[in-house]
């Protein structure tokens, strides 16, 4: 009798042991599965970074005084307003 | 039976003794080391390297910024046996020839670039191509949206995001930023789990100027015309603020493409506008009159014969290139007698002098934060005979970078005092806030106050009807300047034949000055005269300027308009009558008042703002389109009535 309280008893700590070593296993794999997503996510942010850089940089060359100058005059037809056709506004 | 038992117990017994035994060998005895092993396989150690922080203009505009790129390289050992089908469409993929493309692959080197800094366009041809053996990682590249504007100014970075001239040179610690160290881990196909958590790299600092890239494209755009005019070597243009003495723009030509430094040789990216000195001319002859003011030794109606022309001094004759009789002394200005300014010079003698020109700075570096800035030069006075104060009266035997001169010129814009010029208004976060900062740092007052001012008045008879700038006059606003007309040095050390700067020297407006602009056109071929060839350059900028600036005659800036709270919409085509002021009745400027005076709605605010000139009244307007509210307001400066007009995008005018 005494002996079966032994063994139920060391069946349970075993039990509890294998529940413990599971759950280790278990939170490392989400530990690393998180790490996944926070790498994946790191790398999104870098290329959106990259790619917002891209498109200020086609933004600014495509906005250059001398490109605007170009496509006002020769595109659009305008010109510069002489001095005496420029009104200020307070 | 039991001895079965017994052996196979054993047995069993011996097995987990091993068992036991290794797992007392990994887990203790060489716990450490193995701990070690399984780090050096899962962990790699990264170096970020940020990328190279942007570099603005005053507004915020992009000069130059850095954009992701790949560098693409071959190991030619593990190529494919069929590479050479592949030679043509990689060729193609990164802009390069074929025999470039081959050379790679046959290089007996076991690592060869393919392709250095290629775009992410190039670079996603190339693995569309999916080719064994060629491989790219990531690095950056440096763009100037702007391409030639202030190149020289903004100078350029190397493949390796160093800074090697101008403002990327000497911000390079702020704007290459600081490389970190980290350590990831990495599972079996290298792929990183952060699993400690994730730190974004840090981000390098961006370096906000205070150039104005409109007021830059200006001076470029009218320098580059009338060098190729005027078919001469070379022009700079700089633009001051006499108020802080930051530098608005910086011109020169011929210029360069930062974004392709390598095209054009190293001459070709110096600074000549601080590292060239060059002699003035006669714009040095407002620096003698300030000398020769401020200590009273000449007044501007003194009388000063110009011996017609010719004036022995020693063995040398001084020459004008008109001949005068008596001239006043601002009349010597206005004409620019070199006769006439030799005379003051010697009245004013050669340690006096040569005190204001150190004064204005001559003869040492101003301080400005760019490389390579040359201190001009002028000799210690004990080294001057009299022939050397004469010619130096009007800009001869002294040179001066063009920055050097600008901002004499602003110290007289800025009631005598000097300042330190500088071009970098402020280092900036990743998040925005500044980090360092430069503010307008004055050093010394050079000349009394009332010396500047009426020094600023004679060069306006330079500018007026008669004086030798008048092309640089600008209706409706009052301009000082100054022309000059210099010789070149030759390689002999004398003076060139047919070598000569054309010079103008201006402030605008004169009587609050906000911009001083110097033009210099080195050996322009259709003339020589600064007032013939630099002048116009200098009229056309300053218009342009000062509108861009909203800077009106008098030097004021139009005040912002004021938002109108709640538009009160009337009744179009109600009579127009002047709203009368009533100072007592005003109510607080933030409120509106009811208006009982003409209607602006449905104009647009060219009719509106001329209908308002027309009738003096004074109006403001917000918003873009056509008149769609209106109101009066009292003006918080001066409590008059002002039509506060709101206008709004409309298909249709209004009635």
């Amino acid at each position: 009798m005494q002996n079966s309280s032994h063994w139920v008893r060391y069946t349970l700590l075993a039990l509890v042991g294998l529940v413990l070593a599971l759950a280790q296993v278990w939170t490392r794999l989400q530990v690393v599965a998180v790490g996944y997503t926070l790498s994946n996510a790191r790398q999104l942010v870098h290329t959106l970074q990259g790619e917002r850089q891209e498109l200020e940089a086609q933004w600014s060359a495509s906005t250059t005084p001398s490109r605007l100058g170009e496509q006002a005059t020769q595109r659009l037809g305008l010109s510069a307003p002489q001095p005496e056709q420029v009104l200020r506004v307070q | 039976m039991k001895e079965r038992l017994l052996v196979a117990g054993s047995a069993v017994g011996v097995g987990l003794l091993l068992v036991l035994s290794r797992l007392v060998q990994f887990t203790v005895v060489q716990s450490a080391q193995l701990a070690r092993q399984a780090a050096s396989q899962h962990n790699q150690r990264f170096t970020f390297t940020p990328r190279r922080g942007a570099i603005l203009d005053r507004n915020g505009e992009l000069l130059a910024l850095s954009v992701p790129a790949e560098s693409l390289f071959v190991r030619p050992r593990k190529l494919p046996a069929d590479i050479a089908a592949h030679v043509p469409a990689l060729a193609e993929a990164v802009h390069a020839s074929r025999q470039e493309v081959n050379t790679a692959f046959r290089s007996p080197a076991p690592f060869v670039w393919l392709k250095r800094q290629a775009t992410p366009q190039e670079a996603a041809q190339v693995r569309a191509l999916d080719l064994a053996g060629i491989d790219s990682f990531e690095t950056q590249r440096r763009f100037y949206p702007h391409g030639t504007l202030a190149a020289q100014l903004l100078g350029f970075a190397n493949i390796d995001a160093e800074g090697l001239e101008g403002i990327e040179r000497v911000y390079d610690h702020y704007l290459r930023g600081e490389s970190t160290e980290v350590v990831q881990e990495r599972d079996a196909l290298g792929r990183s789990i952060l699993a400690q958590g994730a730190e974004l790299p840090p981000e390098a600092l961006s370096v906000r100027l205070t150039l104005d890239l409109s007021l830059q494209y200006f001076a470029q755009r009218e320098l580059e015309r009338t060098v190729q005019a005027t078919r001469a070597r070379a022009g700079t243009v700089v633009i001051l603020d006499p108020q802080t003495f930051a530098v608005l723009a910086l011109a020169q030509i011929p210029t360069f493409d930062p974004n392709t430094p390598k095209s054009v040789p190293d001459e070709a990216r110096r600074n000549p506008a601080i590292s060239d000195p060059y002699e003035p001319g006669s714009t040095m002859k407002i620096l003698l009159a300030a000398a020769a003011l401020d200590m009273k030794v000449v007044r501007p109606e003194d009388q000063i014969f110009c011996e017609s022309g010719h004036y022995q001094v020693g063995k040398y004759t001084i020459h004008d290139h008109h001949p005068y009789g008596w001239l006043s002394f601002a009349q010597v200005l206005q004409h620019s007698s070199n006769i006439g300014a030799a005379k003051v010079g010697e009245r004013l003698g050669k340690e006096t002098y040569q005190k204001y020109l150190r004064g204005f700075g001559l003869g040492q570096k101003t301080g400005i934060d760019l490389p390579a800035e040359s201190p001009g030069l002028l000799a210690s006075p004990n080294n001057w005979s009299r022939i050397n104060l004469v010619t130096a009266s009007f800009g001869q035997g002294v040179a001066v970078t063009p920055l050097q001169l600008a901002s004499a010129y602003a110290t007289l814009a800025n009631e005598g005092v000097f300042m330190r010029p500088y071009v970098v208004q402020e280092v900036l976060g990743a998040d925005g806030k500044v980090v360092m900062a430069n503010s307008p740092q004055r050093r010394w007052q050079v000349v009394r106050s009332e010396t500047a001012h009426l020094l600023l008045q004679l060069m306006e008879n330079v500018v007026a009807k008669g004086g030798t700038g008048w092309r640089a006059s600008i209706p409706g606003v009052r301009v000082a300047g100054k022309t000059g007309t210099s010789q070149k040095v030759n390689q002999n050390g004398g003076y060139s034949a047919h070598g000569r700067i054309a010079s103008f020297i201006g402030i605008v407006p004169a009587d609050q000055p906000r911009l001083v602009i110097l033009v210099a056109i080195d050996e322009p071929k259709t003339g020589e005269y600064g007032g013939e060839i630099a002048a116009p350059v200098f009229q056309v900028i300053a218009t342009e300027a000062l509108a861009q600036l909203g800077i009106t005659g008098n030097g004021e800036r139009p005040t912002p308009p004021i938002v109108a709270p709640t538009p009160v919409a009337l009744t179009p085509g109600r009579a127009a009558a002047r709203p009368t002021p009533n100072r007592a009745a005003a109510a607080p400027q933030s409120v509106a008042l009811p208006v009982s005076g003409p209607s602006f709605l449905g104009m647009s605010l060219r009719e509106a703002t001329l209908t308002a000139q027309q009738n003096g009244w004074r109006v403001s307007a917000s918003g873009s389109g056509y008149v769609v509210g209106q109101m009066v307001q009292n003006d918080p400066a001066t409590q008059e009535p002002t039509y506060v007009l709101t206008l709004a995008p409309t298909t249709e005018k209004h009635p």
